[in-house]
């Protein structure tokens, strides 16, 4: 009952915030998490329950193909948007999709939960599945420290019931599946790919980490196509729209997840899409740009194999989403920028990024904090390039370049 | 012809999560760009520090590593001592600041050695002190960077603080203190890394080094337009 009262309460908050003209789903989460903490519950009773995701990268993507492969096997998936995987964003949500029964109209629930997040509420979510992606040097100014963070993520293990899917060539995430009762499968690459995959204990040093076994292996990586060895059969797999090996290793752990869960299904994996600003093309009347999220050395070094030559616009921003500390790009590997054709700054920290440049002698032709002016100026002057942003610096540009879309084409 | 300057980077692997290796890279582009020659070294745990170095560098890292290499810098601590007396060049950030103190106790309650080239003693607080921070060193002007530590540390009597706090915390939250500073060995929290927009310093360390080589030589100006516009927007910021 005192669900149902809570839905009903969350329901008239909506219908009364956007006869007014607003559309918060700050405030309903809010009474939802006041009145009813438990709500979030629901989510584990689904009928296939609920499935979360964690980790530093790779999460939102993950989260996002396992949602669309469900989706193509048939069924209902709820799941969060990334930006809203907090408490609230996910309770708001259940709020608006519950029926005035209370019931939630779904067969099986994708949760994307930053990691602690994913620490905190797995004792009540109790997961049936879940996927740690891995633990690289993200966001330390909320964290602290990354042995912090592969602890937050032991507990998601924890409390996952039926199966923990782990990326197993992550030195913190090794030791994983020995405090679960839940089936534990990993997934990873083969040796001679461990090169494309940098994590932080090697950072500074020649050193490639010798890389274990895995039951899902990433054995080849092509432009339009990977090769798994899954439980050493051999499968190949369309990826084209999938930029960069980053998201090769993201398909491999998607898989092996619906592979477990699901092992009868004969789902397509091939033509999946990137979630928005993840690899994500966007056009500007006949020039088409690729959107990169960067947040981290490991993310953004990875990242910047895509397209290497073309023309790049790098915007950094320091707001807390993206980390106020930009000490990190100084362990981004700039060097393999210099192949591209030109390179542009921009964002609160766009000389920071241009200063970072200058000490691997790589020039810079733009500079302007402005991301508005940027963007016109790199749109203007190049008809394909590749956009490496910030978290909040996506945000912005993605509506800047809509905008700039519909506008072009009125003319 | 100059001999090559020597730079020691002090466990680039295990300290190394802030950034701090941008201290390296700034230190040898000042230095190239002028043609003046030097020669890097990363000296890891079981390896040993040159003694004829000019410079000595070392970064911030988590506490586990800190503990790690807590026996191996202790094997080190002749050399480091004789070196950092003679005046030699050192930079050290965050936790090697700590660990060239005289003690670290952590979270825990453990108490890890220091080299005790630095008169400081750290104690790990409750929470992290995080956040961007601006600080000014007499005659060489504001520095600005970016904190990040649960050490407080305290200074005692025979140690110099190395710059005063505009905004930020430092050292402690008593006081107004940011790091510290030993003939030319300098302790700080001081991410960015520091010497990434604080150009003046880094060529206040480069002098440093040259004068103590008997070097005489004036730096050539370089065109710091893009490092100072990132030193001014870095004020600006938030915390």
């Amino acid at each position: 009952m005192r669900h149902l009262i809570t839905i009903w309460v969350c329901k008239l908050v909506y219908w009364f915030l956007r006869r007014t003209g607003r559309h918060g789903a700050a405030l309903p989460g809010l009474i939802a998490e006041k009145m009813d903490p438990k709500l979030i519950n629901r989510l584990q009773k689904l009928p296939e329950g609920l499935i979360v995701i964690t980790g530093t990268n790779g999460k939102t993507t993950t989260t996002h193909l396992v949602a669309e492969v469900l989706k193509k096997m048939g069924k209902r998936v709820f799941t969060n948007h990334s930006g809203s995987n907090m408490t609230r964003g996910i309770l708001s949500s259940i709020v608006r999709n519950s029926k005035l029964n209370g019931r939630l109209p779904y067969d099986v629930a994708v949760l994307e939960l930053d990691e602690a997040y994913a620490a905190k509420l797995s004792p009540i979510l109790k997961p049936k599945a879940s996927i740690l992606t891995n633990v690289l040097r993200d966001q330390l100014d909320r964290f602290g420290e990354i042995d912090y963070t592969a602890k937050l993520l032991m507990r998601l293990a924890a409390n996952t019931t039926d199966l923990v899917v782990y990326n197993a060539c992550d030195p913190r995430l090794v030791y994983t599946p020995k405090n679960t009762k839940a089936k534990t499968i990993s997934y990873g690459y083969v040796q001679n790919l461990a090169k494309n995959f940098p994590v932080d204990d090697n950072w500074h040093s020649e050193k490639v980490t010798a890389v274990p076994q895995t039951d899902y292996s990433l054995a080849a990586i092509s432009a339009s196509k990977i090769g798994l060895l899954a439980k050493n059969n051999k499968m190949v797999v369309d990826r084209s729209k999938l930029p960069g090996v980053h998201n090769a290793l993201n398909l491999s752990g998607v898989i092996a997840l619906i592979n477990e869960l699901y092992p009868e299904s004969k789902v397509d994996f091939g033509n999946l899409k990137p979630p928005y600003g993840r690899g994500e093309e966007i056009t500007v009347g006949d020039r088409t740009y690729i959107l990169q999220l960067v947040k981290n050395p490991a993310g953004f070094s990875v990242a910047m194999g895509v397209e290497p030559n073309l023309p790049a616009l790098i915007i950094i921003n320091d707001s807390i989403a993206d980390s106020r500390d930009v000490s990190w790009l100084w362990d981004v590997d700039v060097e393999q920028l210099s192949k591209r054709h030109a390179l542009e700054t921009s964002g609160t920290r766009a000389y920071d990024m241009a200063n970072r440049l200058r000490y691997s002698d790589i020039g810079v032709s733009n500079i302007d904090v402005d991301i508005k002016n940027s963007i016109q100026h790199f749109v203007k002057h190049y008809e394909r390039g590749v956009i490496f942003l910030t978290y909040t610096a996506m945000l912005q540009t993605r509506k800047i370049m809509q905008k700039l879309s519909r506008e072009r084409r009125r003319k | 012809m100059i001999e090559p300057i020597k730079i020691v980077h002090l466990y680039p692997k295990e300290m190394n999560i802030y950034g701090d290796t941008g201290n390296r890279i700034v230190i040898e582009k000042r230095l190239s760009w002028r043609g003046i020659p030097f020669k890097s070294y990363l000296v890891g745990v079981g390896q040993n520090v040159p003694e004829d170095a000019d410079f000595v560098i070392g970064g911030g890292g988590q506490d586990a590593a800190q503990g790690g290499i807590e026996k191996d810098l202790l094997n080190k601590a002749s050399t480091l001592k004789k070196l950092a007396d003679s005046g030699v060049v050192m930079l050290m950030i965050c936790g090697m600041y700590q660990l060239f103190g005289k003690k670290f106790v952590t979270n825990e309650g453990k108490s890890i050695k220091g080299l005790g080239i630095l008169d400081v003693e750290t104690i790990a607080g409750e929470g992290r002190i995080i956040g961007n921070i601006v600080s000014t060193v007499p005659e060489m002007g504001e520095i600005v960077g970016y904190e990040n530590h649960s050490g407080r540390t305290h200074l005692g009597d025979d140690a110099q603080p190395f710059a005063r706090v505009i905004s930020g915390i430092g050292n402690e939250e008593a006081g107004e203190l940011e790091g510290a500073r030993y003939k030319n060995v300098f302790g700080s929290y001081m991410h960015g890394p520091i010497l990434s927009k604080n150009p003046h310093f880094a060529d206040g360390l480069i002098k440093l080094a040259l004068e103590r080589r008997g070097i005489e030589i004036s730096l050539k100006k370089l065109d710091d337009s893009i490092t100072e516009k990132a030193h001014q927007l870095a004020k600006l910021r938030p915390r």
